[in-house]
């Protein structure tokens, strides 16, 4: 390992950042790797401040090393300098606790947050010396979990298994079975056949090595068959005491600027609003809350043992969280000393009322408030289920101007099922009324006119995605993304208004690795042999090799970008949210129909399917919004 | 509101072995933090953005060690140094060493680095040079003393932007034993008439160019020295 580490410290003056590639941070844990019995390297495939603003990869690192005899160490794609400085040197890629080659471990573990990493999930595979594709490998096991494991198909021939839903349980359990299949000195184990047979057993496990797909002449899943003898459906894993399950009070702290600097706690996970693009909102659910006074010791504790001056309260919907204001008084007032700054992500408009908005602007210093309203038109926001009517959007940004932020960050899609020009221009509209309310608060001099106020309009490309109800509905072209964009670029002109797009292109190719099949793994793999890497960040991304791809390996990624019959059997269905696939089906249909659904969490069960879990799915962990806990 | 600046403090930390390879804003941020969970009352800034008041040593280039990183800071109130001490060992990270710590006698200074007149820098190649090697290095060196306003006709176009070395090389150490004892270390003393920093930066960056060292990395570290008497001593001595 020394002898890693100093071949490492040689070639760092050579790259960028060379901060990302060393380990020691405050907060990271390094067990003797002779005195543990399970070791698992969590890989997030993209650069180290990236992944090391990600909580999913912190929760499921905290909950290894929290066990005494298992360690987790961590380890981040390497930018690609430092990719060719390791090819150079021939070192293999490592962990950064204890600089372990990732061959060297019991298991691999990906955070796969997005489809756009899967070039970088090859890539670490690759320079870890492994062969790419599981069935020419035995250990270390490689593991994929987040939300692309609910559709991990196109992926499915490069990993031994993925862990569906909440991972904090299932990698302590899946270590503790590669311990016990193991000898005592780690040389001599199991066939890597029996062990994934053990595995599969876990909840939430899904070996796709078990499954056999196979197509129909027009190309769409013909049947999905258990091979190995299992049930043909894989339910995913659930924590069900959120109060109870281990949360990393004492963070690894980043030793260069990370994209998120700042203390984590998490309110609540899963969400019920409903809202039918988002796929978070059906994959996490059922909506669990930790209690408030949890949560008051969490944040305190993570405050002090990181010594960050802000605290992210994360959660699908955070402002949902009864008795917000109070509890953000209460944090800021225990560690004022730190001048703590508390940041929350989107928010409901529904949710920000005046008392609110004030205490978040008494907490939050810099940052904005940011409020999701993802389309401008009434008609579409009904359609995705998001019915946000306009005098709450005017309610809110009266409240959030008057209680003194400057700055108000607004989230709206394009390329949403039936858009039409005028929802894309009615963006505009709902921007300008907005404008239009502060300047009216200015006339009444209820905010001072000498004020500047600033819109942040971030327009993002809606991506139809596995397990929501817009599964079956076509994706929108490049071209047509791109001439939607350039209809709000009238918007640029408009005074204090910031306007962001993300890339079409790159949009495309989530669309068709978020609904895509086995197919499309050797186009990911050539695309990787071509030279993909990063394809979510603009410096490397480049569309062309992935469609050369496609037409090498003669795939069309036009099927993928079409509408899926509501009958056709989907490469992901024998995956299970616990959502049934007929609510979805529903949800679709009254979505075209105009019809919204209600938030099961204030108006009673919508029947979705997980109040079928013998655990039932009551989010009532409390009684009234007023911040009342049980 | 106007802050007040009481209960000046000087401290000294040390950073070394990988942490050289963080940047000197990343270096600022890590000290806020070592601030923050040492939980020691230490004076913000007033406004829309409160930052700990941190008067800090210029910046090092990304991949210099430094064994003196001098910082002044302010408490709102007294504190007993064993104890400030005792708080800080137990926030400080892998790789950050406490060397002192201290409350200032005399009123703050506007810039606390007026006593410093010398850097001292130790390159270390890690592993011994060939002999040649050695040579070429102590060339570019000799080529680098300033005084000879002569420019290296060998640099680079890259070079071509760089100003020549200013200041004043007072000495290079050693340089006999690091030619004739294989030393893999050479030490250098430069004066600190101008950002020293920069020295060390352009330095280290001429021998990985010129020399050149890529088998051969060098670990360069800093040390503050202020004029004695005598010669050239480690700043506030511990």
């Amino acid at each position: 390992m020394q002898d890693l580490k100093d071949k490492v410290e040689d070639i760092l003056p050579f790259v960028m950042k060379p901060g990302r590639y060393f380990g020691g941070e405050w907060g990271s844990a390094r067990k003797d790797p002779e005195k543990v019995r399970g070791r698992l390297c969590l890989v997030f495939p993209d650069v180290y401040e990236v992944g090391m603003s990600h909580t999913g990869h912190q929760v499921i690192y905290n909950a290894v090393n929290s066990r005494d005899g298992f360690a987790a160490e961590r380890c981040y794609a390497p930018w690609v300098d430092m990719e060719q400085a390791l090819r150079k040197a021939g070192l293999p890629l490592y962990s950064l606790e204890t600089f372990t080659p990732l061959n060297e471990f019991d298991a691999i573990g990906f955070t796969l947050a997005h489809e756009l990493c899967l070039s970088n999930v090859l890539q670490v595979i690759d320079l870890a010396g492994l062969p790419l594709r599981a069935s020419e490998r035995e250990y270390p096991l490689v593991i994929g979990g987040g939300p692309v494991a609910f559709n991990p198909e196109p992926m499915a021939p490069f990993f031994d298994c993925f862990v569906l839903g909440d991972g904090e349980e299932a990698a302590v359990t899946i270590l503790e079975i590669l311990s016990k299949t193991c000898s005592a000195d780690g040389k001599q184990r199991l066939p890597k056949t029996e062990v994934l047979k053990q595995l599969a057993e876990i909840p939430g496990v899904y070996v796709p090595a078990h499954f056999e797909i196979k197509y129909a002449d027009n190309g769409r899943v013909a049947s999905i068959r258990n091979i190995a003898g299992g049930p043909d459906k894989v339910e995913r894993a659930f924590v069900n005491d959120i109060d109870a399950a281990p949360f990393p009070v004492n963070p690894v702290i980043p030793h260069i600027q990370s994209i998120h600097c700042r203390a984590v706690v998490e309110p609540a996970r899963g969400c019920t609003q409903g809202c039918r693009f988002c796929q978070a909102g059906y994959i996490y659910r059922p909506y669990r809350m930790r209690d408030a006074e949890t949560l008051f010791t969490q944040a305190v504790e993570v405050i002090r043992n990181s010594g960050y001056s802000e605290l992210g309260l994360l959660a699908l919907s955070t402002t949902d969280f009864p008795g917000l204001p109070a509890l953000v008084r209460r944090i800021t007032g225990s560690v004022r000393h730190n001048r703590l700054n508390c940041s929350l992500p989107s928010s409901r408009i529904g949710a920000i009322d005046d008392e609110l908005a004030q205490e978040l602007a008494d907490a939050s210093r810099s940052a904005g408030l940011t409020l999701a309203i993802e389309a401008g038109s009434p008609w579409l926001r009904k359609f995705i289920n998001k019915d946000i009517p306009p005098e709450n959007i005017r309610g809110a940004v009266e409240s959030a101007a008057l209680a003194g932020f400057e700055l108000l960050k607004l989230y709206f899609m394009v390329g949403l099922p039936t858009e039409t020009d005028d929802d894309v221009r009615s963006i505009i509209s709902c921007v300008d009324s907005i404008l239009g309310n502060v300047n009216r608060l200015k006339d009444e001099g209820a905010i001072p006119r000498s004020k500047r106020f600033r819109l942040r309009i971030s327009v993002a490309n809606f991506v139809p995605k596995a397990h929501t109800p817009f599964q079956w509905v076509a994706g929108t072209s490049s071209e047509e993304l791109d001439r939607r964009q350039r209809l709000l670029r009238p918007m640029r002109k408009r005074s204090g208004v910031d306007l962001s797009y993300h890339d079409p292109i790159t949009s495309v190719l989530e669309i068709i690795f978020s609904r895509g099949d086995r197919r499309l793994a050797p186009v990911i793999e050539r695309a990787y042999r071509a030279g993909a890497r990063f394809d979510a960040w603009n410096e490397t991304a480049d569309a062309d090799r992935w469609f050369a791809s496609f037409s090498a390996e003669g795939i069309d990624p036009e099927f993928y970008m079409a509408e899926i019959p509501l009958d056709a059997l989907l490469p992901w269905s024998h995956l299970s949210t616990g959502v049934d696939e007929d609510f979805l089906r529903e949800e679709y249909s009254k979505a075209l129909r105009g019809e919204t659904s209600p938030d099961c969490n204030n108006e009673g069960c919508i029947s979705c399917g997980l109040q079928k879990r013998p655990e039932g799915c009551s989010p009532a962990r409390f009684e009234s919004k007023d911040g009342t806990c049980r | 509101m106007q802050v007040e600046y009481k209960n000046p403090w000087m401290m000294s930390l040390s950073r070394t072995g990988l942490l050289r390879f963080i940047s000197h804003l990343d270096w600022l941020a890590m000290v806020e933090r070592i601030f923050a969970r040492a939980e020691l009352p230490v004076v913000f800034s007033e406004g829309y953005h409160p930052r700990v008041i941190i008067k800090a040593s210029p910046p090092l280039p990304t991949g210099v060690a430094s064994l003196c990183e001098l910082l002044q800071i302010f408490f709102f109130s007294q504190k007993d140094p064993m104890e400030v001490a005792r708080k800080l060992a137990d926030a400080i990270p892998e790789g950050v060493g406490l060397n002192w710590v201290q409350p200032m006698r005399f009123k703050p200074l506007k810039n606390p680095y007026k006593a410093i007149v010398a850097a001292d820098y130790n390159y270390d190649f890690r592993q011994s040079l060939p002999l040649e090697k050695r040579e070429r290095v102590l060339s570019v060196l000799k080529t680098l003393i300033p005084g000879s306003e002569q420019e290296d006709p060998m640099f680079g176009p890259d070079m071509a932007t760089m100003k020549p070395i200013t200041g004043k090389l007072i000495e290079i150490k050693e340089h006999e034993k690091f030619l004739e004892w294989e030393s893999r270390q050479i030490r250098l003393i430069g004066k600190m008439d101008n950002i020293e920093t920069l020295h060390a930066a352009k330095l280290g960056f001429f021998l990985y160019e010129m020399v050149p060292l890529e088998r051969y990395p060098l670990i360069t570290k800093l040390t503050h020295l202020r004029q004695t008497p005598k010669g050239y001593e480690p700043v506030f001595a511990r």
